[in-house]
């Protein structure tokens, strides 16, 4: 805080009495957080532990053996799930803060050794039978349960991937793009129901006032999915690609109305971008479908620039609409 | 010197003191919206998203336009391409002059990307004009474009490009002195590195750079990470055989490599505990950085143990040490609380976070898609609602 500047405000009437004095109070009792660091030093020492018992472990498989590997990580596992249930706030609906940045994070770590002890029981003795699904969808529940019983986003986000999964698609940010087959009329279909089904979540969570902070976490894999596997199936099915231009504006529509409700300019830009990008693709192979020449390719550049400095002008406009009302 | 109005810059820095004042309901909603009222803003500053949406699209709408000329002129020459280019940096900067004193644009996206785009045209002009200049030439280039736009503009991420193109030249610069020079060049750099700190330090907070305070802690952080690095054994090893041309052999060291192994392990710790010490998050957070600067330099040159070891009993003694820390400061001592700030502009960051904990921690894999056959059964594709 500016104390001069805040007794200049004092001295013109802009502010009260009270007013300064509470900034000055809190000049001289401000603390200063490590929260983030901490988090960050877990997070690391976390992934490090992990990551190196898993390389220790598949190295030394055959002199430790399996049932010693099982109890040992059974134990680790025991272990966190005993320390968060003590330390966790009594569960609510809505949003219950973890009681510090540790608990976050032992969680985390209990949730990641319980999915690795049930994958090596299915991968050692085929414990839950030969169906893939089931191994997936066993730990996917797990993960939905813990995320809902102690109120964790991570956790959340990794139910969230793990669901993808179980259906078929790889939904993290690096990988949405590259590991998927989008050549594939099967996972764009299935993109898009996991879209629908994810978007209708978050509705429901908010409807029922279930963990509705948990909202912006659906809605943003499902956006996200729902309109890559709009875009793939723009691309895949050639035939019929201007078909396409009705659900990517319908879902577009959808996300505009949310955002405008929400003021959320990251949803705003999200929908432009897609939007935009299946729009000119449209366009522009409708322009380069007539002649593919120098002059069709000139027209088609001309096109991006214009309808690109209209783009601009849009989202100018639309954050000034945003910002009005906004309430922060 | 700077492109905007003196009393909007003043009034935007009001604006913003206020806004935190507000947040941390230290002043009351009324009197936050007089102070808007008597200290009007008319800049454009977007929301950080349309920021980053105009800046894409601005940098692909001039490099189409760049494009499309590129494509009239086909058959010309080298240097029609350079005049070219340095039409369109002299276009860039004319264009972005004009918007702002008409449009206000203030760290928009569209100004950040016309101002990159202005120096990364100039820089292709020059190489395509004249045959080859050399790596002084063009920092020398660089320095004086960014600088110039840095006084112009006030932009944050000109100041550290002007840092880091002064240390090039100097580099570049010192090289062609001779063997002395070359010797003395690690603490050439971290001579300028700690001057141009003590100066960023002492002058962040004069009233006559307000305007530039992002951009003071922008090179603190900077020179900070560069007074590190210049006295690097990996940096210094790597760097010197290879410019140098010392061809030293595997195992070998850099005369008084003592000195920069010294440097290496103490400089991050003597950086975190100048940041406890003090409260200050900037060289205190650089200091945690650079721990992991040390592990990967001393990793790199001596096997202390395989790699599977080091990252069990790493993770371990990291995750102690935060265990250590939080229990420490329950309740909060000395001005430190690991409790979560109270700051609007870190509300993202939960979201952010869960999404790398969800990429980093990758459970299961992508169910291979041969086996792929949902609605299975009938636990069909709307699992997720066993959660209700």
């Amino acid at each position: 805080m500016n104390i001069p500047l805040f007794e200049r405000l004092h001295k013109e009437g802009l502010i009260s009495d009270a007013s300064l004095e509470q900034v000055k109070q809190r000049e001289n009792s401000s603390l200063f957080s490590v929260h983030w660091e901490l988090k960050t030093i877990l997070y690391l020492g976390i992934l490090l532990l992990t990551g190196g018992l898993g390389i220790l472990i598949y190295k030394n498989i055959d002199t430790i053996g399996h049932q010693a590997i099982l109890t040992a990580i059974g134990l680790l596992c025991v272990g966190c799930f005993y320390y968060c249930e003590r330390k966790k706030l009594p569960f609510a609906t809505t949003r219950v803060p973890a009681p510090n940045s540790f608990f976050d994070y032992i969680l985390l770590l209990g949730c990641l050794t319980l999915i690795t002890f049930i994958t090596y029981l299915q991968v050692q003795y085929t414990a839950f039978g030969n169906a893939y699904g089931l191994a997936t969808f066993i730990p996917m529940v797990i993960l939905f349960f813990c995320a809902y019983y102690f109120d964790h986003l991570g956790v959340l986000s990794m139910a969230i991937t793990n669901l993808a999964a179980w259906m078929g698609i790889a939904i993290t940010p690096l990988s949405i793009l590259q590991a998927n087959d989008f050549d594939n009329s099967k996972i764009i279909f299935a993109g898009l129901l996991l879209g629908v089904a994810l978007n209708a979540i978050a509705w429901a969570s908010k409807q029922r006032n279930i963990k509705a902070h948990f909202g912006f976490t659906y809605i943003n894999f499902g956006m996200n999915i729902l309109f890559i596997a709009c875009l793939a199936g723009m691309f895949h099915f050639s035939a019929y690609y201007v078909l396409w231009l009705l659900p990517l504006a319908g879902i577009v529509f959808y996300f505009y109305k949310r955002s405008l409700a929400t003021a959320s300019f990251y949803f705003l830009l999200m929908l432009t971008l897609y939007g935009y990008i299946g729009l000119s693709y449209v366009i522009i192979r409708l322009i380069l479908s007539t002649d593919l020449d120098l002059g069709t390719v000139c027209v088609a550049l001309m096109y991006l620039i214009l309808s690109g400095i209209g783009v601009v002008v849009f989202l100018i406009r639309m954050n000034k609409k945003l910002k009005h009302n906004d309430s922060i | 010197m700077i492109a905007y109005n003196h009393t909007s810059l003043d009034n935007l820095l009001i604006n913003e003191k206020a806004e935190a004042a507000l947040h941390h309901t230290l002043i009351s909603k009324e009197e936050a919206a007089a102070i808007k009222q008597t200290y009007p803003v008319n800049l454009y500053s977007p929301n950080i998203f349309i920021r980053i949406g105009l800046f894409l699209l601005t940098v692909v709408i001039i490099l189409l336009g760049f494009g499309l000329f590129c494509l009239l002129i086909l058959n010309g020459r080298e240097t029609a391409f350079g005049v070219l280019a340095l039409v369109t940096s002299l276009g860039t900067y004319g264009a972005l002059e004009f918007l702002i004193s008409e449009k206000k644009l203030y760290r928009s996206g569209i100004d950040d990307a016309m101002i990159w785009l202005s120096i990364a045209f100039m820089v292709t002009a020059v190489n395509l004009l004249f045959s080859s200049p050399s790596f002084l030439a063009q920092s020398v280039l660089v320095f004086i474009l960014a600088a110039y736009f840095l006084l112009r503009f006030g932009n944050i991420l000109m100041g550290g490009l002007a840092f880091i193109a002064f240390l090039s030249i100097v580099f570049n610069g010192a090289i062609k002195l001779g063997d002395s020079a070359k010797t003395a060049m690690p603490f050439l750099l971290m001579a300028i590195s700690i001057s141009v700190y003590w100066l960023v330090r002492k002058y962040k907070n004069d009233n006559r750079l307000r305007y530039y305070k992002a951009c003071c802690t922008f090179v603190e952080i900077l020179a900070l990470l560069t007074l590190y690095i210049a006295g690097n054994y990996f940096a210094v090893r790597e760097v010197s055989n290879l410019l140098f041309e010392l061809n030293l052999k595997e195992g070998e060291s850099i005369p008084a490599g003592w000195f920069f192994w010294i440097w290496t392990a103490l400089l991050p710790l003597v950086y975190i505990f100048r940041g406890i010490q003090k409260r200050d998050g900037i060289i205190l957070r650089t200091g945690l950085i650079l721990v992991a600067a040390i592990v990967f330099t001393v990793r790199y040159y001596h096997h202390i143990a395989p790699i599977e070891i080091a990252m069990s009993i790493g993770g371990l003694i990291m995750i102690l040490v935060a265990y250590g820390i939080t229990k420490y400061l329950t309740p909060s001592k000395h001005g430190f609380t690991h409790a979560e700030p109270n700051d609007p502009q870190l509300a993202g960051l939960l979201q952010v976070e869960s999404l790398v904990v969800a990429q980093t921690f990758q459970t299961t894999p992508a169910a291979p898609d041969k086996h792929f056959d949902f609605g299975e059964g009938s636990t069909g594709g709307g699992g997720a609602t066993g959660s209700y």
